[in-house]
């Protein structure tokens, strides 16, 4: 039976480990901001799991207790937090590595419209920057959850306060988020910076 | 024996880290590394066996004081700047880590049995604590009991450092919460109390780690904790919660003047509970003399109220540091380079113009 027990238990920590190994080898290898964060995520959801549970197979009923809470609130907090780190990311216009990959919360058609009113011209230029999409996708999560009227709100005067907004945001402070007047040389070197912060 | 190869790696880390940090010119990086050498640490004094201080380290040194570095950036730039290289503080630098290296040699061996520390009260306090103190924490019965001036005194620092940050940095125009301008939506990156997930969470997690401090500061006698570690979960949850729901909301729950009572009255417990020894006819802070017919009584409870004074003080110190921080204005720096990236700002968030309405309340 403990034979068994122990059999099993290494099984989960063999897995753990492969997860925490391949999550690395991710970490460094991976192409661009959200794939790196995928593996960092996967070391701390699957790979923590694999050995905590594994350990649960040689330890005593209250320390198995222990070890299942220490599971589920990694479970919580590591998972939010990726969470929270890619949507800033994106939302600062951190760019996806793969062009084939198709960023599914830009909506062409909008886009296109708003581009025949000639008002977006940014928008057509650096198509993946996307702070209006995320705005977008942001208003309508809240729309649905009845939570972010604010979003909703402010976001509703859209067409007419596109200049407005972008001095407003000069003047508040240069340096609050990537304003859409960056280039793409700024948001490349904030990949690489971040990679620095996460390794 | 068979755990020295994993000391040597974490050691070999500590090393790499704190080289890279010395050489990391990104502040924020250098912040977050700076996280990563006290959790090396602390798994180092895990390995020696000195839970206690690993716990303090992982919870002081790794959670506290990144957020607090994660604070200060928010207010100043992010990047080191270039800046003449001083033979002079070279020489200096190198000369005193030269001195200390020197200095190590006359240090006995790990485990050296005719150390210093094994002949002194150390000694004492393993073979005769369960018998003058009667807690199975002896960490906890020097710290709070033989050693409970050294305790008071490291308190008073404590609370010296959250009065002089409030003096120093503590603005009317800034008070906690003030009226930022909002900045408009398309123009930002989202704050965090935006992200439905991360409001849920918060949510859930927020009890649990109230109920943590309070089971840290309460099992203190009987396993690592004690005041230190609970104030510091204490007021993560706070921060926490400020950095969800915005520190208007903090203000709600934890008033400033309450927070800045909590910083004194901690301090009053300790030295009060020292007085009123003095008053039951023992010496200062001699729990034993509350109850002269059966002295480990006395000695529970005293240690007991001085913890939670410890655990007050250290809470709202906290809380009060990182809100004085947060609260703020960015002052104006010089202007960026092209290119260079803008700092962090996690914490400085001014208030939506909209609270969220239903779940924010609650």
């Amino acid at each position: 039976m403990s034979l068994a027990l122990a059999i099993v238990g290494t099984v989960f920590l063999a897995g753990g480990v492969f997860f925490c190994v391949v999550g690395g080898i991710g970490l460094l290898r991976l192409p661009d901001f959200y794939s790196r964060c995928h593996a960092a995520g996967m070391t701390d959801s699957a790979g923590a799991m694999g050995i905590l549970v594994g350990l649960c197979f040689f330890a005593e009923p209250l320390v198995i207790v222990k070890l299942l809470t220490v599971v589920g609130f990694i479970w919580l907090s590591s998972v939010v937090s990726t969470h929270a780190l890619v949507k800033a990311a994106y939302a600062r216009g951190i760019k996806l590595e793969n062009p084939r990959v198709r960023d599914w919360t830009v909506r062409p058609a909008k886009t296109a419209a708003a581009e025949a009113a000639g008002d977006v011209p940014k928008a057509a230029k650096v198509p993946s920057l996307d702070l209006a999409a995320m705005a977008d996708s942001d208003a309508d999560a809240g729309s649905t959850s009845g939570g972010e009227q604010g979003l909703a709100q402010s976001h509703g005067a859209e067409s007419e306060s596109e200049s407005e907004s972008e001095s407003e945001s000069e003047s508040e402070s240069e340096s609050e988020s990537e304003s859409e007047s960056e280039s793409e040389s700024e948001s490349e070197s904030e990949s690489d910076d971040s990679e620095e912060s996460r390794t | 024996m068979t755990e020295l190869p994993l000391e040597a790696v974490l050691f070999v880390f500590l090393l790499v880290v704190g080289i890279v940090v010395g050489r990391l010119r990104n502040l924020f990086g250098a912040a977050m590394l700076t996280g990563i050498f006290s959790f090396l640490s602390a798994g180092l004094f895990t390995l020696l066996t000195a839970v206690d201080v690993a716990f303090t380290e992982a919870a002081v040194g790794a959670g506290i004081s990144t957020v607090l570095f994660l604070a200060t950036l928010a207010l100043t730039d992010d990047t080191e700047r270039e800046s003449e290289r001083s033979w002079l503080a070279i020489g200096v630098v190198s000369l005193t880590g030269l001195a200390l290296f020197f200095g190590t040699f006359d240090m006995p061996a790990f485990g050296d049995p005719d150390a210093p520390i094994h002949h002194g009260v150390g000694r004492h306090y393993l073979m005769h604590s369960w018998d003058e103190i009667g807690l199975p924490n002896v960490v906890t019965s020097v710290l709070a009991s033989y050693r409970g001036y050294d305790t008071f005194g490291e308190l008073a620092v404590v609370f010296t450092a959250g009065i002089g940050v409030l003096l120093l940095l503590r603005s009317k125009a800034a008070v906690m919460g003030a009226k930022a301008k909002p900045i408009p939506v398309r123009s930002r990156a989202p704050y965090v109390r935006e992200m439905p997930i991360v409001r849920a969470v918060a949510k859930v997690m927020l009890p649990f780690i109230l109920l943590f401090a309070l089971y840290v500061q309460a099992h203190g006698d009987f396993g690592p904790g004690g005041g230190f570690q609970a104030g510091v979960v204490f007021a993560a949850a706070f921060i926490l919660y400020g950095l969800v729901w915005g520190p208007r909301a903090v203000q709600g729950i934890a008033p400033e003047r309450m927070l800045e009572g909590g910083m004194a009255f901690g301090v009053l417990l300790y030295g009060g509970v020292g007085v009123a020894a003095l008053f039951a006819g023992g010496t200062f802070l001699d729990y034993s003399a509350f109850t002269p017919e059966h002295p480990s009584h006395g000695q529970h409870w005293g240690i007991f109220l001085v913890e939670l004074g410890v655990g007050i003080t250290v809470s709202a110190v906290m809380v009060v540091i990182y809100f004085v921080f947060t609260a703020r204005p960015r002052p104006r720096l010089p202007k960026r380079k092209k290119g260079a990236l803008a700092p962090p700002r996690l914490t400085a968030v001014p208030e939506l113009p909209v609270e969220t309405p239903k779940e924010g309340s609650s």
